[in-house]
């Protein structure tokens, strides 16, 4: 699950509820209480482990057709197999029988995602590995660079956890994070306030379409994300505790992309350095089993930063990828630190020590304050939210300024307040300097626009605004070839930009990759019909 | 006149006369035969049934022949013989036998040609002469059979007299003469009806107009049966059939043409007399229907028409006032009125009406009593109208007819003048409205001054740029005089705040500096261009173009930040209203829950209203504040955001509790009205915290935790204060204890000590020398002091003090001995030389006097441990517990400033090494009281408050830099600051009239703020929770 912490804490806390609802509810109703096979089916079916869990449950309703659970087991092997229609007749029946808050969930559940998806339409990924379902229109954009980046995942990152999930795993994209609410437990608010547009449950990836939000988020690396997931999950019979989890799936969600090398975000590091400033490092035992625990949002960002630490001071020492055989040991019945300590070949007490020292030959830096980057949605965040982002005043007046002469079209003068913005925030505030990249763009001042957007980009490598800028700049220069690169960075995180396909087919026509300029074409005509 | 020509003459006349009589026997017989044909004809049609052979006619068409033939041969053969001259002559020659043919001879000569009847002139003139002389004495009138003629006059007009009298006296019977001659025999249809022209006789119509018009019936003898009458009119007919044998009479409506109404039906002699009554409701046509007693139906074919008068609604004019006006609650307004009605007015009322179509107040402003025409005044006492200030009110004159029964009464409306009452709000938002404007101005004029081609180099393309810099400066004189306008609105807006009245003002002032002097410069280059120095103007210019960036600048971020305050405000004090609105509210359905009373329903419901309108304006509040920054051409929002929502579940809400309350459920309706009471505070505290947090202010959370972090590090100091007095309290008292046990354990020691110190004093007392050097000079008065405090500390046995006081005495006395030592032997001047040897002799004995005193002290035990007693140590514990407990919570504090980094960058930087050095100091002094060393623990704190007092004013820059101030300082806007004051403008020069200003105090006054308290302190703890 790509989210922060508050997502974690109401996943846990939702699986207390849905477990102490199981064992009153099985508690005071002899025939709904779970028999062995009953749980063994069920365990199968957490895990996702299809194959083992049909055959079972099939059997199960054989002997006794009409016991709740059974009907409920069905309805779960059907939910996760993307009928939800059906599984709302099958959950409806059990929860007839027997009125159990669990089967009540899983009846408004599918019967909400049944709701939801009801008009998707899907595609096939190139390799097949995939089966990508969306609303009809314009998502239809996103499933060519989905499928593209979901096979490549596939294949990379069944070859790192050594497990190869039965294809086609099932991919739903929705239009807006309404829809991934009601097709989960979290809500709208709790979506946006963790900012989770992304889950991996019931059997399936889900991400929200980048299009609902202000500049998208890197969904293609949320994808992978999520695949990571997947594949925890059927691998270790979703035995993997959540700080493990989100460890891995972030160290390794990178590994789609060729030659893409884990690397730990500037905001994640900042808060490494400054826990390690303060001698406050989350301790291990703190973490596990659960996360849910952490005092604050803080302390569970700085929690996850340390666990993708863990996972590159594991690779480091190892020498080589580690994934599968942490997941293997995890899913073999050992404890997280067990696992962890057999993988590093450490005492677990050693182990620790080591890695704190492995942090401090790092050199984290510390983000500067000045500018706050956070996901912004659609109906939630305004033009003066992202104002807000900057935290000085007097920077924030003159960027506000330099809005206002450029809604006038008075580029010279919106150059000149930007600029004096940057003698508060510096020169690496990737809000002010994309503004001031274009107003330069604007102003057919293209070498210093490409010089002014380039500066924030190492600190801020996912600000869509800038690379879609830079790319025009670069256009701009004749720079074809890192123009290409830096447009291509953009559509990982918005495809929906109504400019960057047409940019795109311009640099793919100079290259003389007419192929993939036609494609950019037809997304331009998608967006823009 | 030739005689030839008066016979001529002559018998012109006689022509003339003696045609006219003939006509006017011919037409006077024709006349008297016609008439006869008439007596006759209709007298004989009278005489029988319709239906009967049409006889009369034969008479008539013989009395119409016969006038023919008298106008043929009375007339018309007589005047054509008189046309021939000669035929006429002799006529009037056998009238008048004397004339002796000469008329004829004189006629017919004058026919015949001059040269026929050559040489014969004379007799031919003579012959006329004579005729001419005969015919002068002739009265033409008198020639002819006047006689005759006489008596055929009077017999005719005997004739026409008796049919016209005829006529007059028995009219009915020539009208049924008429009828029963023109009657055309029926056609009979298939179905056995009868259709005729029409079926009966003349009709007698009585109008009778509805009784309020206070008119008589109107009567109509004769006609058609033709009515035009006034909605409302009865209808009496009276007729007759044309035919007998009738059995029933009805009346058909071309409206109603299935349905009869019945008549009364009276035989008179052969034919039958028709009576009924019908109402005049609207224009319509009706024909008479008749059954005869063989069953045969008679239809009319003609239509008779049925004029429906409508009662004219009153006109009333509304006189004065002659526009719209804006009043203030005491206000009594005169409004005059005109008003008239065709049939009378009843009563002319004035009316006042809410914005939703409620009617505000209705008086009778007189009573016409039925007078066609009326003016007169009605006033309205606005405090009556129960108007919110904002709110309006539409009067108008009502002038209502006498017209009675369903469509009565008939009223005619004025036009309508609108009232509003003043609001500050709403002047307010104008001024707001202004300055926004000038704020967008000043955007554009600070995109040119950016822009600016000056440059005091460039003197050649000066020409070019004066355009660019003359536009400046008039635009910037308009705005100039925009704002003065706006700083003289603002000093008496009430709603204004300190903070943007001068604000404003500061922002006119500030730029009015740069423009006077770019005026001047420009000004006089433009008056006297040769006398100006245009390279030294340029450059000024320039200058004042740089300046007036920076300037336009800061004013456009002030302007900006006092525009958005003021619209914050608006929305809290708008979150204010809706809240204590909800309360009172709640206060009626209570009541209303308690007794259905419909005024009070009505009150509510209009408190409800009043609900919806302060949403619909927060919202419009909120979308002004809502800044106006481009989204960077990515996926732009298309929905509506939380907050539009939120007010969208609200308003839903709203109309709810309006469904429930009309339905009576006012449980239900409480329930909902709590349930919107407590997202209106949720909303507000969002608001809040999203305004305060809006361009890039602290939130409303952050604030909070950065007072509360102040206060915290107040009450830091204050106890650290406290501690380190208290530990000076113990040092004291344990100093004094020390003292006397000295004293009683060394008297004389200390006796001694004393007097070698008191010794030492004088010696250096006697070392002073107008030789020494300034400073050694200084020194040696800090001795002495030293010296005599020496002498006091051993006065009071404080031997700790004095063997500290003895040593430093002991160092600086060597010292400054070696000072002078080496300023003797650079000395070259005798006098001064021996000056400076007995300055360092005195010094020499005071050096060694101190040396022995503390020596003595030394002995005597000064300078070694002070240990406390046992009362002294439990106190010094107790002082190090809270001494160390004091330092755990400046740790716990410290660790919050990295939570408040987020919301103030670079707080930690600036305060964690302070309470950092501060801690240390404090577990410093822990540490001595805990090993019973007061004075030194006292050093310690003393430090560390010092510290504490550094973060403290640190902590105290950054709130007043970010414009927040401390709890309880009051000047805090929003729903959380219950004791917040309306500000009151000053009075200033720019104020209006001072009753203007008195009045608005007055006004604010009646705002009884006491209504607030209880809505502002839910709303505090909502906020606080």
């Amino acid at each position: 699950m790509r989210s922060l912490a508050i997502a974690t804490l109401f996943r846990a806390a939702l699986s207390s509820v849905l477990l102490g609802a199981l064992v009153v509810a099985t508690s005071t109703t002899a025939t709904a209480f779970p028999v062995a096979d009953q749980q063994t089916a069920d365990e199968a079916l957490e895990s996702w482990n299809l194959k083992e869990a049909i055959p079972m449950v099939d059997r199960l309703l054989a002997d006794k057709p009409t016991d709740p659970f059974n009907l409920y087991l069905k309805g779960k092997v059907l939910h996760l197999q993307g009928k939800y229609s059906e599984a709302v007749d099958w959950f409806a029946q059990a929860n007839t029988l027997q009125e159990n808050p669990l089967f009540q969930h899983y009846l408004e559940l599918a019967r909400s995602t049944a709701e939801a998806t009801r008009d998707y339409v899907s595609e096939l990924s190139p390799a097949g590995h995939f089966q990508i379902f969306h609303a009809p229109g314009i998502d239809a954009l996103l499933t060519p660079y989905a499928g593209e980046a979901l096979d490549r995942a596939y294949e990379e990152l069944s070859r790192i956890f050594d497990h190869v999930p039965a294809p086609p795993v099932r991919v739903e994209i929705y239009p807006t994070v309404d829809v991934l609410g009601a097709v989960s437990p979290l809500t709208v608010a709790e979506i946006r306030t963790s900012g989770t547009i992304a889950l991996c449950k019931y059997n399936r990836l889900m991400i929200t379409s980048p299009r609902d939000l202000v500049y998208g988020y890197d969904w293609l690396d949320t994808l992978s994300h999520e695949f990571i997931h997947y594949v925890i999950t059927q691998k270790s019979r979703n035995k993997t505790p959540i700080w493990l989890h989100e460890g891995l799936a972030k160290y390794y969600e990178v590994k789609w992309k060729r030659d893409a090398k884990p690397s730990l975000d500037r905001h994640s590091e900042s808060f490494l350095a400054k826990a390690l400033k303060a001698d406050a490092l989350i301790p291990f035992a703190d973490m596990s089993p659960s996360m849910a625990k952490l005092p604050s949002q803080e302390a569970t960002a700085t929690a996850f930063a340390e666990v993708w630490t863990v996972m590159a001071f594991l690779e480091q020492r190892s020498g080589g990828q580690v994934a599968a055989s942490l997941v293997s040991k995890l899913g073999s019945g050992m404890e997280d630190r067990e696992a962890v300590a057999a993988v590093a070949n450490l005492p677990w007490d050693r182990f620790e020590k080591s890695w704190k020292a492995f942090l401090k030959q790092q050199s984290y830096r510390e983000l500067d304050a000045a500018y706050q980057q956070r996901l912004l949605f659609k109906g939630k965040d305004t033009e003066a939210d992202e104002l807000a982002a900057i935290k000085i005043d007097k920077a924030r007046d003159h960027v506000w300024l330099g809005d206002r002469m450029r809604m006038k079209k008075r580029w010279n003068p919106a150059i000149f307040e930007y600029h004096r913005a940057t003698e508060h925030v510096g020169n690496a505030s990737p809000y002010v300097q994309g503004k001031l990249g274009y107003a330069l763009l604007r102003a057919n001042k293209a070498a210093e626009a490409a010089i002014e957007l380039a500066r924030p980009i190492a600190d801020h490598p996912r600000h869509v605004v800038l690379h879609v800028y830079l790319g025009e700049a670069l256009m701009m220069l004749g720079r074809w070839e890192d123009a290409r690169t830096h447009l291509e960075e953009a559509l990982t995180i918005n495809p929906f930009d109504p400019e960057l396909h047409e940019h795109l087919a311009k640099v793919y026509d100079q290259l003389g990759m007419t192929d993939k300029a036609t494609i950019e074409r037809n997304a331009q005509r998608l967006i823009h019909p | 006149m030739q005689p030839i020509d008066k016979v001529e003459r002559f018998i012109k006349r006689v022509r003339r006369s003696e045609q006219l009589g003939a006509w006017g026997v011919a037409v006077m017989a024709a006349l008297a035969s016609i008439g006869t044909g008439l007596l006759f004809g209709l007298g004989f049609a009278a005489a029988t049934t319709p239906d009967s052979p049409p006889l009369g006619w034969v008479f008539m068409g013989a009395g119409v022949l016969g006038a023919l033939w008298i106008l043929w041969r009375v007339g018309l053969r007589r005047h054509r013989a008189l046309t021939n001259d000669a035929e006429l002559a002799r006529w009037v020659e056998a009238q008048r036998p004397r004339l002796n043919s000469s008329l004829v001879t004189a006629v017919e000569l004058a026919r015949v040609p001059r040269e026929a009847v050559a040489g014969s002139g004379a007799l031919v003139g003579e012959t006329t002469r004579l005729a001419a002389a005969a015919i002068a004495g002739i009265d033409v009138k008198a020639l002819g059979d006047r006689a005759g003629r006489s008596r055929r006059h009077i017999q005719a007009g005997l004739i026409i007299t008796i049919v016209a009298v005829g006529f007059v006296l028995a009219p009915a019977l020539w009208e049924r003469g008429w009828e029963h001659l023109s009657y055309v025999a029926p056609v009979v249809e298939d179905d056995g009806s009868q259709w005729v022209d029409v079926a009966v006789g003349q009709i007698e119509l009585e109008i009778r107009p509805p009784a309020y018009t206070k008119l008589g019936p109107r009567r109509l003898p004769r006609g058609l049966g033709e009515v035009t009458a006034l909605v409302g009119s009865e209808v009496a007919i009276k007729t007759s059939t044309l035919m007998g044998s009738v059995a029933e009479a009805g009346l058909v409506l071309e409206s109603n043409p299935d349905a009869r109404w019945a008549l009364d039906l009276k035989a008179e002699g052969r034919v039958f007399g028709v009576e009924g009554t019908f109402q005049v409701g609207a224009d319509d046509r009706y024909r008479f229907s008749l059954r005869l007693e063989d069953g045969t139906i008679v239809e009319e074919r003609t239509w008779r028409r049925v004029s429906a008068q409508e009662d004219l609604v009153p006109e009333v004019t509304l006189v004065l006032p002659e526009s719209d006006m804006e009043v203030k609650p005491d206000d009594r307004i005169d409004f005059f009125f005109e008003a008239s009605d065709d049939y009378g007015l009843d009563r002319i009322e004035l009316v006042a009406m809410s914005d939703d179509g409620d009617e505000l107040s209705r008086q009778s402003v007189r009573e016409a009593g039925a007078a066609r025409i009326e003016k007169g005044n009605g006033i309205i006492d606005i405090a009556k109208l129960g108007l919110e200030p904002g709110e309006s009110a539409d009067v108008y004159f009502e002038a209502r007819d006498l017209r009675q029964g369903d469509d009565g009464p008939g009223i005619g409306k004025s036009a309508m003048r609108r009232l509003t009452l003043y609001s500050p709000a709403d002047e307010h938002e104008l001024f707001l409205g202004s300055l926004e404007t000038i704020l967008d101005q000043l955007i554009d004029i600070l995109a040119d001054r950016i822009e600016s081609p000056l440059d005091g180099k460039a003197l050649g393309q000066w020409p070019s740029h004066a355009p660019s810099v003359k536009g400046i400066v008039s635009t910037m004189a308009q705005i100039l005089g925009e704002l003065e306008v706006l700083v003289r609105n603002f000093s008496t807006d009430p709603m204004a705040s300190d903070a943007l009245r001068e604000g404003v003002r500061a922002v006119h002032d500030r730029l009015l500096t740069i423009h006077e002097q770019e005026s001047n410069h420009f000004g006089r280059w433009e008056k006297e261009p040769i006398k100006v120095n245009l390279r030294v103007m340029i450059e000024l210019l320039h200058r004042l173009n740089d300046e007036g960036v920076i300037a336009t600048e800061t004013s456009i971020f002030e302007l900006k930040g006092l525009i958005d305050d003021a619209r914050k405000d608006s929305i809290m004090d708008l979150g204010r209203q809706m809240l204590e609105t909800q309360n009172e509210m709640m206060e009626l359905l209570k009541k209303l829950k308690e007794n259905d009373d419909p005024q009070a329903r009505e009150a509510a419901l209009k408190k409800l209203k009043k609900l919806q309108e302060k949403m619909q304006q927060l919202q419009r509040e909120l979308a002004k504040l809502q800044e106006k920054s481009p989204y960077e051409n990515q996926n732009p929002a298309q929905r509506p955001n939380d907050r539009q929502m939120e007010t969208a579940d609200m308003k839903s809400t709203m109309e709810k509790i309006e469904e429930l309350m009309k339905e009576g459920k006012y449980d239900e309706a409480m329930k909902l009205l709590e349930e919107l009471n407590k997202s209106t505070q949720e909303m507000m505290a969002g608001l809040q915290d999203d305004l305060d947090s809006m361009g890039g202010r602290m939130s409303a959370a952050a604030s909070k935790r950065q007072n509360e972090f102040m206060q915290e590090l107040d009450k830091m100091a204050d106890g650290q204060r406290g501690l380190q007095g208290e530990t000076g309290d113990v040092g004291g008292e344990m100093d004094d204890r020390l003292a006397q046990e000295a004293k009683d354990a060394h008297g004389e020691g200390l006796k001694a000590a004393r007097d070698g110190a008191k010794s030492m004093r004088k010696s250096l007392e006697g070392a002073k020398d107008s030789s020494l050097h300034p400073d050694d000079q200084r020194a040696l008065d800090g001795l002495g002091k030293k010296a005599a405090a020496l002498e006091d500390a051993l006065d009071s046995g404080r031997l700790e003090q004095a063997s500290a006081l003895a040593k430093e005495l002991s160092e600086g006395i060597g010292k400054l001995k070696g000072e002078v030592g080496e300023s003797a032997s650079r000395e070259s001047d005798e006098g001064r030389l021996k000056g400076l040897k007995g300055s360092g002799d005195k010094l020499g004995e005071a050096s060694e006097m101190s040396s022995e005193i503390a020596e003595k002290l030394g002995e005597m035990g000064a300078g070694g441990p002070k240990t406390p007693n046992s009362p002294e140590q439990a106190r010094l514990d107790r002082l190090s517990q809270q001494q160390r407990a004091l330092k755990e919570r400046l740790d716990q504090m410290g660790q919050k400033l990295d939570d408040m980094e987020q919301d103030s960058p670079g707080i930690k930087e600036e305060l964690g090494p302070k309470l950092d050095e501060a801690s240390e100091k404090m577990g410093e002094a822990g540490e001595e009281l805990g090993q019973g060393q007061p004075r030194g623990a006292e050093s310690s704190q003393q430090k560390a408050l010092e510290k504490l007092r550094e973060a403290q004013q640190a902590m105290q820059e950054r709130m007043e830099k970010q414009g927040k101030q401390k709890p309880g300082q009051g000047g805090g806007v929003g729903v959380n600051d219950p004791k917040e004051k309306v500000g009151i403008p000053d009075e200033d020069p720019y104020a209006a009239p001072r009753n203007l200003r008195e009045e608005i105090m007055r006004a604010m006054q009646e705002d009884a703020p006491e209504k607030y308290k209880e809505v502002i302190r839910r709303f505090y703890e909502e906020l606080t929770r």
